[in-house]
């Protein structure tokens, strides 16, 4: 606390007393994939942690979320706060929603009336999401995450709030929980729909912030994501304190991103994926239409992502191995740098 | 001639006829005795005064007053002092006030040009430094004559922009280097010192060289030159014409005639300057222009003798830019023509310039004037930037089109762009989730699920079982975060000493650091020789993987040698670093590794690579 007392405050007092007063937006994109979380739940009570012993881990993020948006709220009568949750089945708007009158009393009555209104809603909708999957289909039920599908559209909607609030000078960022799994890099066929997410968010100025919780450490592409948008990287084990973490590493206001000094661990891994293999690559082919980054020659002579032929000729260059006088060919490893 | 040039006179109270002739050079006052044996001739550009009876005065005299030749040897008078030469005087006498006033108009005019050639001669002479654009005369100014060069051939451009043509124009390399400081930099650390051929150096920067000899091969077209040139009238009664070197170029490109007036007369009768004052006070620069030609105007007698050529060379315009007839009749166009209003009588700018009373009042010369011009522009372009290679325009294509009975012909389909969704990778993909995600079961996930419900179904939320945390958790909590915040700030301090100022200047904007410049600890000179070493590694190892990866035969001798360029580079990266390495600063020989060190890395292994490939030949 010391550091960051010395080396950023000080300087910087007049300058956040007037940034106080904007207000400011918070949407977060929670993962609520069953799959994943059910996972997570079965790793910590097979490796005897403590995580299974108290509540179930979905309940205890929704609390720790609902408080955190609650504190946005506090901060500024003006601030405002979005919730959208990242599916088995596809994204949805926990809040605002389109039902927007909550038929169920689900939080306490005697709770200020300016949190009620949101939170309200916000456990409502989890509720239903969580009834509607158990009425559905197995069938139905595909295991891939709309993480990303829900990130685009938290930006879209970032978008259209700041377009709306373009004389109040609305500020934005974006928090994304998400559960990861032991098999780590599950986001890794995402990699194309994210970079979009960073595009357009340093586009915006939104920052965007991730919590993993559970699986590895590493995330490459939301750490990729929160390197480009001065977002905080966190990874922690589990929900346990999960409010801590929040309230004290998620709260910077995006008028001291570049100011204040991020609690973000490790390096961020800048290299990007392979579009067919899923390997991460270092050296690697890119298709000049689309630029989808493959490690292999693709098979067929077009993009596997875009389908633009590739021309015979320079493909024929690509498979070339190097040669010496003497006519030796050499096998050549092209991401081996 | 024109009357205005002469005129009777009396000198020397004998009556003759006075003569202005602007043929000789210098241009003449002639005046000769109505017998014929008398003569004098005056040198117009001897002369110092001129003076005339004001118009109110009963008396018309005219009265020239001579410089003093200097070359004369000055007399002494009887007690040996000099006496002042005095000039030579001349006095006309008029019996006509127009005739006089005609000749005095010319001389005033004659006089003044070449008084201010004198005066332009003697400041050059004198302060030959003076910036020749304030030439307060009616002049060009003369500018050191760079005309730009043409890096490529503009009309065959398409030709000029293909690969070998750009890498075997020389000139355009070299004055592409000297535009950029950078690219400079490059090649003289690997062409000129390290020997990379600069073909090979060339060839990657392909797209870099057809940018810019597109972007410096762009001209300014044609225009109407004239047009620009604003005469500017002087409180001394004199008129300031400013005119550059390029718009002479362009004057003698758009207007053959005053080219042909000037390779006539310069330096044959005038001095270039002497030429353009002529020429934009003659009739012909009016005509040009566009100006209607009064017949009291005072032009130019020599510069208007082309007026009369002039015409010859429009008359071969018309024929060069006469439009081919159309086959089909533009029966729009005869109903405009309706006879019964307009009477069969050509409408008048079908007719020629004169009507038949003789008497034109020139517009008609005008608009035909400028439409000429405006043709010959358009047309001047036709060969430039490859339009050669465009197909030709069919004329008559519209009313073809339009007389074809197409009403029954079928509508061409709609065309899409067909855009593929790839299904198949994305079911791949999800298999793939699928499989790692089959440790649960999907009854195990019912039963999640149904806890949860059931669970939310008991009670209302209650948010405070998440005080309930031990304080333990908490605190280590915080103690991770503070740890990597602590970690960070050290790190950020080493990164930017310039925090606190960084602080004040990016509030305006949170993504403007990116932008700015990190300070480094190093001094320039070590970082900048960091800089150019990274750039040189970079360009060799390009040139030596682009070569390397080629697999052709040929290329083996240039592998060779870019592989023995790498040797160099990683010689020179080394050495960098031993000379940076000392007790005292080892700070500053820290940072040049943490510099260093990838393209190191990269040369090293480009050097294996090769190795690799050089042992394995021996081996098979």
């Amino acid at each position: 606390m010391d550091a960051i007392a010395d080396t950023v405050f000080q300087g910087t007092k007049s300058k956040t007393q007037e940034i106080e007063d904007t207000p400011s937006l918070l949407t977060v994109v929670v993962d609520t994939s069953i799959h994943s979380w059910v996972q997570l739940t079965k790793q910590q009570s097979g490796s005897g942690s403590e995580g299974s012993s108290g509540e179930k881990q979905l309940i205890e993020a929704l609390k720790s979320i609902v408080v955190f948006l609650n504190a946005h709220l506090a901060f500024n009568s003006g601030n405002q706060v979005c919730l959208i949750a990242a599916h088995s089945e596809g994204m949805k708007y926990l809040y605002p929603s389109a039902d927007s009158k909550p038929s169920m009393s689900m939080v306490s009555s005697d709770m200020y009336r300016g949190f009620r209104n949101v939170d309200e809603i916000v456990v409502e909708q989890w509720y239903r999401l969580f009834k509607e999957e158990l009425e559905g289909q197995e069938s139905k039920v595909s295991m891939k995450s709309s993480l990303s599908g829900a990130m685009s559209s938290a930006l879209t909607y970032v978008n259209r709030i700041l377009k709306e609030n373009e004389n109040t000078s609305l500020r934005s960022r974006l928090l994304v929980i998400t559960c990861g799994t032991s098999q780590g890099k599950d986001e890794i066929f995402q990699y194309i729909p994210i970079m979009n997410c960073i595009f357009s968010a340093t586009k915006m100025k939104c920052s965007i912030d991730v919590v993993k919780i559970g699986g590895g450490i590493e995330s490459t592409f939301l750490q990729q994501a929160t390197d480009a948008t001065s977002g905080v990287y966190l990874h922690v084990e589990n929900t346990r304190g999960l409010i801590q973490y929040l309230s004290t590493a998620m709260f910077i206001d995006p008028s001291l991103r570049n100011v204040i000094i991020k609690p973000n661990q490790g390096s961020v891994d800048f290299r990007t994926s392979c579009f067919l293999t899923g390997k991460v690559v270092a050296v690697g082919f890119v298709c000049s239409v689309c630029l989808c980054v493959l490690s292999v020659i693709p098979p067929g002579q077009k993009c596997p992502a875009c389908d633009s032929p590739f021309d015979s000729k320079i493909i024929a260059r690509l498979r070339r191995k190097p040669v010496l006088s003497n006519g030796v060919p050499k096998k050549k490893n092209v991401s081996n740098k | 001639m024109s009357e205005t040039h002469s005129g009777a006179a009396t000198y020397k109270k004998v009556n003759g006829m006075l003569r202005v002739d602007e043929d000789a050079s210098p241009a003449n006052l002639i005046w000769r005795s109505t017998d014929g044996d008398k003569s004098t001739t005056i040198e117009l550009n001897m002369v110092d005064k001129l003076q005339a009876t004001p118009a109110s005065s009963d008396k018309m005299m005219l009265r020239i007053v001579g410089k003093i030749d200097s070359g004369i040897k000055k007399r002494k008078d009887n007690e040996g002092n000099e006496i002042p030469i005095k000039p030579p005087v001349h006095m006309f006498t008029f019996n006509n006030r127009t005739v006089m006033d005609n000749i005095k108009e010319t001389l005033q005019h004659i006089i003044a040009r070449y008084k201010d050639e004198e005066s332009t001669q003697e400041k050059h002479k004198n302060e030959t430094e003076i910036s020749p654009a304030n030439t307060p005369v009616a002049s060009e100014t003369p500018q050191p004559s760079h005309l730009p060069q043409d890096l490529i051939n503009t009309a065959m451009l398409d030709s000029s922009l293909t690969k070998s043509k750009l890498l075997s124009n020389l000139m355009l390399q070299q004055s592409l280097l000297k535009e950029s400081k950078e690219l400079m930099n490059i090649f003289q650390d690997t062409v000129i010192k390290s020997g990379l051929p600069p073909h090979e150096f060339w060839s990657t920067r392909i797209p870099l060289l057809r940018a810019y000899a597109l972007s410096t091969s762009q001209k300014i077209g044609p225009y109407n030159v004239l047009s620009t040139i604003k005469p500017v009238a002087s409180s001394d009664n004199k008129v300031n014409v400013n005119v550059s070197r390029e718009k002479i170029h362009t004057i003698f490109q758009s207007y053959p005639i005053v080219k042909k007036a000037y390779d006539d007369n310069v330096p044959k009768n005038f001095k270039e300057q002497e030429f353009w004052a002529r020429f934009f006070s003659s009739k012909l620069f009016r005509k040009l222009r566009g100006e209607r030609i009064m017949n009291h105007d005072r032009g130019d007698i020599i510069i208007d003798r082309y007026l009369s050529l002039d015409q010859e060379y429009d008359r071969r315009d018309d024929e060069l830019l006469q439009h081919s007839v159309r086959k089909t009749i533009d029966i729009e166009g005869n109903l405009n023509d309706d006879p019964v209003k307009k009477g069969h009588r050509p409408d008048f700018t079908m007719r020629s310039g004169i009507d038949p009373n003789g008497n034109s009042d020139g517009g008609m010369a005008i608009l035909r004037g400028m439409n000429r011009l405006s043709e010959k522009m358009v047309e001047s372009l036709e060969n430039e930037y490859s339009r050669v290679n465009l197909p030709q325009e069919d004329p008559d294509k519209e009313e073809r089109e339009e007389i074809l009975y197409s009403d029954l012909e079928k509508d061409a389909p709609a065309d899409y762009a067909e855009i593929k969704l790839k299904r198949k990778v994305l079911d791949a993909k999800n298999q793939q989730m699928h499989k790692e995600n089959s440790s649960v079961s999907w009854l195990e996930v019912k039963n999640e699920i149904s806890s949860i419900t059931t669970f939310m179904d008991k009670s209302t939320l209650d948010l405070t079982t998440l005080t309930k945390i031990s304080p333990e958790v908490t605190r280590s909590i915080n103690q991770r975060l503070m740890k990597a915040v602590k970690i960070n700030a050290k790190q950020s301090k080493h990164m930017n000493t310039d925090q606190m100022l960084g602080t004040t200047i990016s509030s305006t904007s949170m993504f403007q650091e990116a932008s700015k410049e990190s300070t480094s600890q190093l001094p320039p000179s070590i970082l900048e020789s960091c800089r150019m070493l990274n750039n040189s590694c970079c360009e060799f190892l390009k040139h030596f993987y682009i070569n390397f990866q080629s697999g052709d035969p040929r290329k083996t001798m240039l592998i060779k040698k870019l592989y023995k360029n790498l040797m160099d580079c990683q010689e020179k990266i080394d050495s960098l670093l031993n000379s940076v390495d000392s007790e005292e600063n080892q700070e500053i020989a820290k940072y040049c590794k943490a510099y260093l060190v990838h393209v190191l890395d990269s040369v090293n292994l480009g050097i294996h690579k090769y190795r690799t490939l050089v042992k394995q030949g021996h081996t098979a």
